[in-house]
């Protein structure tokens, strides 16, 4: 058995590097010949692993208690929430009429401007020429055109994604939101374009379409869903 | 107000503070049941426990180090991990299905693999022989095998003399554990 061969002493020493060379080399040597002494230390390890278990599942019912904590919020009763439903709708028409009889239709040209996220471009290495490099020179110096010219030589996503960039940047909306819907799911700027797309949509006025996407976004994983989430309380 | 910046946090579990953790946990559940509902196909229970896997994972990976800074935001990471961990958690339950059927066809060698099972303890005998151990052996096995700490900050965490001190503490631990172990056997044979 185990625990009356003094063999944990031994693995604790083995477990901790307090072991020098020759005594490691026996050891070893000891696990190669010695059945016993194997069957002993595959059951050491297996202790040591439902010990990591033990305290792994600990945790996972302390974040099971914080599952019952945000499940158990009491839940209104439904004539509290009809009442609650009845006043903020009431509320929203009143401030509705307000909105429209004293405010003009917000500028959603200004508020994609406000949220475009500048782009750096791809670096462009001293070192070694790559394909992207001259156009990336001219993007980063707004010499857009000369950047259009040169990335449209290249069939990639990436060309295509600073392209629909130029083009919202010359105002050209409509070509922006056609080139960034050309960026497929598997791609890496899918997240960055389909934020870019709803923007641009939202520069033309088109809401609907606009908070469709950034609605999806929102429940994504993507970097911009915070961002979106943000924007569709905007609008 | 509650830090999520991710080298706060960190910091934190790097230090043995699990808070983070549950906070985290409560800021991006609901999100990530509803994430995962729509594109997976799954229960909210499956959901849950994806997460709650993911996060664990998550705090494994930073006190082992293997995760020292992140490339997107813990979101991001949380969501992909929870995604495999989703996926895992179907494949496993569509084959505990499929085992139920096999356990009834082929009962002998279910028999052959209960009695490779009983060679070892189980999970249950451990965290029972675990429970029984005093609180400070508890302590210093959950530092030593959960939060991956080394001696020395074993002994700067419980107050032991030095970092020899914690690894005989740690030895003595064991050989209690082994003991709770072999009295449990004792009992399941008796």
């Amino acid at each position: 058995m185990i625990e009356d061969e003094g063999y944990i002493e031994i693995f604790e020493r083995y477990r901790n590097g307090d072991m020098d060379t020759s005594e490691l080399s026996g050891f070893e040597a000891r696990l190669a010949y010695d059945s016993e002494f194997k069957e002993a230390f595959k059951l050491y390890q297996t202790i040591e692993s439902g010990i990591k278990t033990h305290f792994r599942n600990e945790l996972k019912s302390k974040l099971k208690d914080v599952d019952k904590k945000m499940d158990s919020t009491p839940k209104k009763s439904k004539s509290l929430k009809l009442v609650i439903w009845s006043s903020s709708i009431a509320a929203a028409i009143v401030l509705g009429i307000f909105i429209f009889n004293h405010l003009s239709q917000p500028d959603y040209q200004q508020l994609a401007q406000e949220y475009w996220p500048h782009e750096e471009g791809l670096p462009v290495k001293m070192s070694s020429v790559g394909k992207y490099d001259a156009a990336m020179n001219s993007f980063k110096m707004k010499q857009y055109e000369v950047a259009e010219k040169l990335l449209l030589k290249i069939h990639s996503d990436t060309s295509t994604y600073y392209l629909g960039i130029i083009s919202y940047e010359k105002n050209e909306h409509t070509e922006a939101i056609d080139l960034f819907s050309k960026i497929e799911k598997s791609s890496a700027y899918y997240d960055k374009a389909q934020f870019r797309l709803a923007l641009a949509h939202l520069s033309q006025g088109n809401i609907v379409k606009a908070r469709q996407i950034f609605k999806t976004i929102s429940f994504s994983n993507s970097d911009f869903s915070e961002v979106s989430i943000q924007l569709l309380k905007k609008l | 107000m509650k830090d999520f910046r991710p080298n706060i946090i960190f910091d934190k579990l790097r230090n043995g503070i699990e808070t983070p953790l549950y906070d985290i946990y409560e800021l991006y559940r609901n999100e990530f049941i509803v994430w995962s509902m729509s594109r997976y196909n799954c229960s909210e229970e499956q959901s849950k426990d994806a997460f709650q896997e993911a996060i664990l994972d998550f705090h494994q990976n930073v006190i082992s180090g293997q995760l020292v800074e992140l490339s997107s935001t813990i979101k991001t990471y949380l969501f992909q991990i929870g995604k495999y961990k989703l996926i895992n958690i179907q494949k496993k339950e569509a084959r505990l299905t499929y085992n139920d059927t096999l356990q009834l066809i082929e009962c002998g060698e279910v028999s052959q693999f209960m009695e490779d099972e009983n060679k070892n303890y189980t999970q249950e005998q451990i965290n029972n022989a675990i429970s029984k151990l005093p609180e400070d052996c508890q302590k210093v096995l959950k530092l030593y095998y959960y939060k991956e700490f080394d001696m020395e900050s074993i002994a700067r965490e419980l107050d032991y003399k030095n970092a020899d001190t914690a690894k005989s503490k740690k030895s003595l631990c064991m050989k209690s554990l082994f003991n709770e172990l072999k009295k449990l056997s004792m009992l399941l044979i008796l």
